[in-house]
């Protein structure tokens, strides 16, 4: 039961290849220099961009496939993968509540539940007061607790995280690091986090990835694998 | 003793030609209000011409415009989004009509939807529909000299849209509908507002493609652009009066949305 990643991702002058299994329950990191493609990595696995040739799959389910005999790719909204985004990445125009909700809402869950589970799922994670509170109002640290909130609520089978302390304050990094520590524990699924701080993922992950690139004046082409 | 002004000097005679300039463009208004007919204000507003002109304006404007969003909506994010071959002759195109004489635009129009048109000759010879000079042309004109206008706040509204607001509700399980429904479409409100207006106010104002391909028949293509000119042109007290209605709600419109469309124009809607 792993998450199968065996792909390259090409574009004019870069090239990236992955060639990775995560394991559920494992919490990997990958680090690496910026514009190496760690980010490109999670697109791929979330489906926000096509692999150029290769495989990732999840258990049996292929997500995308590009050979020549099959093509496969599985939209965002198919795949139940989890993605938090690099400073938390909220609907501005709605509310922390209706931000939590809205993956609910997705489902075939009626307004009121999704609204009496987002609220529990803010007094899971110690936030519930700021429950009508819009983004900007948010401090860096408390844009990422909802946004985690808003993904962890949808139940994926595979957790993303882009960078989830980059840019914080030192006391809501440790804050941060607390609360992945716990989620991580009980999260059953593979889990991926791409992070510049290494003393953050030290305490966190129990394997670290790191990217290679090997640049040219004109190229440059990222290796990830174990 | 002599006071010194207290600000940074501006380039000498800058403020001697802005007033000029605002001169000049406040002065042909200034003139029109002035000689406006108040004393029989409200019997010129109430005749026939001038109430079927503009309710013959309101309608075909809300259509036109009604139909710009639903149409210019999908081809802006398009434009936005994707990358396809001819995308620059694309965008060209979209906004000719911009910078094209509207008269000229009225013309093209008559050779492509009227009776011996490219595609109005199919039209009348299959099904004995005659867009030329009817109310669907009136609205046609509109279409074509506004659309661009939506076209082109609706593109550069989504360019400058986040992104990764759309591909995190799609990782939420929203499909691409939903997404542009629940996210992108509230999230670039502001521009949408604007590009509404401006399309709108372009539509109502158009004059030289109406009157060419769409004709000036009372009740049916007479909006009120040609209902002034043709009050004007028999001297007509009446075109005074409906000026200034178009101008007074050109001017309450702009004082509306003046930080709403301003600012949206200038980000692009962010």
């Amino acid at each position: 039961m792993t998450l199968h990643l065996d792909f390259d991702i090409a574009r004019d002058n870069f090239m990236l290849t992955v060639n990775l299994d995560v394991a559920n329950g494992e919490v990997l990191a990958l680090t690496g220099p910026n514009g190496s493609g760690k980010t490109t990595t999670l697109h791929a696995i979330a489906g926000l961009l096509p692999c150029s040739r290769g495989v990732i799959s999840f258990n049996d389910v292929i997500f995308d496939t590009n050979a020549n005999t099959t093509s496969v790719f599985l939209q965002p909204e198919q795949r139940k993968v989890g993605v938090v985004f690099q400073d938390g990445a909220l609907f501005p125009h709605l509310d922390a509540l209706h931000n939590v909700a809205y993956g609910l809402r997705t489902q075939a869950v009626t307004k009121s539940e999704a609204i009496d589970r987002a609220h529990k799922m803010l007094a899971t994670l110690k936030i519930d007061h700021m429950a009508d509170s819009s983004p900007h109002q948010l401090s860096g640290g408390q844009k990422q607790r909802i946004a985690l909130a808003r993904t962890l609520i949808t139940q994926p089978d595979i957790l993303l995280l882009d960078e989830p302390t980059t840019g914080l304050d030192q006391e809501s990094r440790q804050d941060t690091v607390r609360l992945l520590d716990e989620i991580f524990a009980t999260f059953t699924g593979p889990v991926l986090l791409v992070s510049h701080q290494h003393d953050d993922i030290s305490s966190l992950t129990r394997s670290i990835v790191q990217i290679t690139v090997e640049r040219t004046a004109t190229h440059a082409t990222s290796t990830l694998h174990r | 003793m002599t006071q010194r002004s207290r600000s940074l000097s501006s380039p000498r005679g800058f403020v001697i030609i802005a007033i000029t300039c605002a001169i000049l463009i406040a002065l042909p208004l200034v003139a029109l209000i002035v000689r406006v007919p108040w004393t029989n204000f409200w019997s010129s507003l109430s005749s026939d011409t001038a109430t079927t002109a503009l309710f013959l304006s309101a309608r075909t404007s809300l259509i036109s415009t009604s139909l710009a969003i639903i149409t210019g909506l999908p081809l802006a994010w398009l434009l936005a989004h994707r990358n396809f071959r001819g995308i620059a002759v694309v965008r060209a195109l979209c906004v000719l009509p911009m910078v094209l004489p509207p008269v000229v635009g009225g013309v093209a129009l008559l050779y492509a939807f009227g009776t011996k048109g490219l595609i109005g000759s199919a039209l009348n010879d299959w099904w004995g529909i005659r867009l030329g000079f009817t109310q669907t042309a009136a609205i046609l004109a509109q279409y074509f000299v506004a659309v661009p206008f939506f076209i082109v706040v609706m593109e550069s509204a989504f360019q400058q849209f986040d992104q990764r607001l759309a591909q995190a509700a799609r990782t939420l399980g929203a499909g691409p509908w939903r997404t542009f429904v629940t996210v992108t479409l509230p999230v670039v409100r502001p521009a949408l507002i604007a590009g509404v207006v401006l399309t709108w106010a372009r539509a109502l104002g158009e004059f030289g493609a109406t009157i060419t391909f769409a004709g000036n028949t009372p009740g049916r293509t007479q909006t009120l652009p040609l209902a002034i000119y043709t009050a004007f042109e028999s001297g007509d007290d009446q075109a005074l009066v409906l000026s200034f209605i178009m101008m007074a709600v050109s001017f309450v419109v702009l004082v509306l949305l003046r930080q709403h469309w301003i600012s949206a124009l200038k980000r692009g809607g962010q």
